[in-house]
């Protein structure tokens, strides 16, 4: 928005209320002086993850020596929809995959623990006047927040335990504070398909990891006690369970150069966890050592907008963050 | 959450690379016995008995066999980073490479030589016994990499999927023929073989019926994906190993979310439903398969 204050040479003082707006300059940041203000606004409705109509009105003071001038102005701020198909989550297992060096609690090895391929499709309204680049300011994506980790193997004279500050943000390939790859919005009306899946995974070996780590310098811990009798050093129980809030959101790239907290539209949300224990017989032969054998995860009810929770966007993240613990333990 | 050493990549991920794109990206490939072995430890875990969880490894390779590539002199040192299984994996480390494990005193290496000839990269993979042996495999799959021609190296990979006894080897040439883009009716008579042949093991059947998913989602079977789904389903429903039979299921079960998308998928989703009816009415069925088969006829009422 430019002003032309006549005779030349005075200052300019802007304000605006209203649709949420904010006065930028050409680099996003705040600017309330000058003869020249950017409008920004961004304000999505978090019931339903669209962008409503907003109104703004802008008011610029112009003072001279000669005097003061005052002009405003009523600014709309046109909406966007976000058109969300397919919207459906696919649940697969959590299964003890047992091989000869030890077990993953996890996913089989050809479907992940759960999957989803939504469509979205962004619709300008008719009076945006650049919509290629409104597009192009808009991604969408994945966010996942962990609630919930319980992960621990134990052996006959040992307990391994992953621990996690929670609730933490949840990352694969990222970028951050995405879980996953993003997608950018081209035209007007494009539609993008936004991957998400997650294979939460426990490994253990069959061997206690105190019995076959590295050698540590000096003072190294001693090793747990050995056979006999052959149950010792041998893995007897894990557990896992993990709970997490997924959302699908679109993402303004602007905003979230200043405010990524604020520069998300929530478009769906749902909850899902899985819960594996096993206790294991390693007297067995491979294959059949873990009891139970699989569990399907719980995937809720996918929601419309936020829902009731918030992602965590801080920086750890599990696969970076977790903190890994081993203790000695009494004999089981 | 991916918090994983095993599924550390994506599912897409295992049908899609393996040691034969590391083979045919490296200009020179090396194999050997390891000497001076030695690690360094980087860190440790808490606990009152703590463990390494990363460490370097170093050694060196004396007797050196060829792989690929011109003459190597003796005497390659190399060093590699290697992690606990219970820390997370590196997202970007691809998963077949996690596979052939930690480096073990008696181990062999296959080294790679990437990049720039005058500064390559060293890249250092243990080879061991069985599923373990890489040099075997690369062994194998470099001759035919080097046949000029797609239909040529087509035909390679085809006879080199039959005739391997490794799960290793026939998922590279499974990979490499999707790459390819063979056509279903030339695949077909192969993986149909590998899904009822003696001596194939449940999870390379796994593996065979999850690229075969995967290639019919991809559209690499263009006109012919019915008659590879219709192959889908023939196993599905004779499938007797009941973690097979799951895997298969699941499969299946992400199949038909994604026919179901929009009309286009109708035929593909009537071709599913038809192989689940099969098997639901074929006779008892495993808690697992009729869990999934309950949830399917769920959320796909007016199908299955």
């Amino acid at each position: 928005m430019k002003a032309t204050g006549t005779p030349s040479g005075g200052t300019y003082e802007w304000t605006v209320t209203g649709g949420g707006a904010q006065l930028v300059d050409s680099f996003g940041l705040p600017e309330t002086k000058g003869d020249t203000v950017y409008l920004a606004s961004f304000q999505p409705d978090e019931a339903t993850g669209n962008i409503p109509e907003q109104l703004a009105n802008v008011s610029v003071t112009y003072t001279h020596p000669n005097g003061t001038a005052t002009d405003s102005k009523a600014v709309k701020i046109h909406k966007i929809d976000f058109v969300v198909t397919n919207m459906v989550v696919t649940a697969g297992v959590t299964q003890a995959n047992e091989d000869p060096l030890g077990v993953g609690l996890g996913s089989t090895a050809t479907t992940a623990t759960i999957s989803a391929d939504p469509k979205v499709r962004i619709k300008l309204d008719a009076s945006c006047p650049r919509k290629t680049d409104c597009a192009q300011n808009h991604r969408a994506g994945f966010l996942q927040t962990v609630i919930s980790n319980d992960r621990r193997s134990r052996y006959t004279h040992t307990l391994v335990g992953v621990t996690v500050a929670l609730p933490m943000r949840d990352q694969w390939r990222g970028p951050k504070p995405f879980y996953d790859a993003i997608v950018q919005f081209q035209t007007n009306n494009h539609q993008v398909t936004v991957h998400h899946e997650d294979s939460p995974n426990l490994p253990a070996h069959w061997i206690d990891p105190r019995a076959t780590s590295p050698p540590l310098p000096p003072p190294s811990p001693p090793p747990p006690p050995a056979p006999p009798p052959a149950k010792n050093r041998q893995l007897r129980q894990m557990f896992f369970a993990n709970e997490f809030n997924a959302w699908l959101v679109v993402q303004n790239i602007e905003w979230s150069n200043h405010a990524q907290s604020t520069s998300f539209a929530f478009l769906r949300n749902f909850k899902w966890s899985l819960h594996l224990d096993v206790t294991v017989d390693t007297s067995q032969p491979v294959g059949s050592r873990c009891t139970p054998t699989s569990n399907p995860p719980t995937v809720g009810a996918i929601g419309v907008g936020k829902g009731g929770s918030s992602p965590n966007l801080d920086d750890p993240y599990p696969n970076h963050d977790a903190n890994v613990v081993v203790m000695a333990a009494p004999g089981i | 959450m991916a918090i994983s050493v095993f599924g550390a990549q994506g599912t897409e991920q295992i049908y899609q690379t393996g040691p034969e794109s590391l083979a045919a990206e490296a200009f020179s490939i090396v194999t050997g016995p390891v000497s001076g072995y030695a690690t360094h430890i980087l860190s440790i875990s808490g606990g009152d008995a703590p463990i390494a969880l990363t460490w370097t490894v170093s050694g060196r390779v004396d007797e050196v066999r060829n792989l690929k590539g011109g003459p190597k002199v003796s005497g390659i040192t190399f060093t590699r980073q290697e992690r606990s299984h219970v820390i997370p994996a590196d997202p970007d480390t691809p998963n077949w490479r996690l596979e052939y494990g930690d480096l073990q005193r008696e181990d062999r290496v296959v080294v790679f030589f990437t990049g720039d000839p005058e500064h390559p990269t060293i890249d250092a993979i243990p080879s061991g016994q069985g599923a373990r042996d890489l040099a075997s495999l690369i062994t194998d799959i470099v001759p035919i990499q080097a046949i000029a021609g797609e239909a040529d190296q087509m035909e390679a990979w085809l006879r080199y999927l039959a005739a391997s006894r490794s799960d290793n080897g026939r998922k590279a040439a499974l990979r490499v023929l999707l790459s390819l883009k063979v056509p279903w009716p030339k695949l077909n008579p192969f993986v149909d073989f590998l899904m009822g042949g003696a001596g194939v093991s449940p999870q390379m059947r796994g593996y065979v019926f999850g690229i075969v998913t995967f290639a019919v989602m991809k559209g690499k079977f263009e006109t012919h994906d019915l008659e590879a789904v219709e192959f889908l389903g023939r196993h599905f429903v004779s499938e007797t190993n009941p973690q097979t039979a799951l895997e298969f299921v699941l499969n299946l079960k992400t199949l038909l979310n994604f026919a179901s998308q929009d009309a286009t998928g109708t035929p593909l989703a009537s071709r599913i439903a038809d192989a689940l009816r099969r098997r639901a009415s074929g006779g008892p069925l495993p808690p697992a398969v009729a869990g999934q088969l309950r949830e399917i006829h769920a959320a796909h009422p007016g199908v299955f």
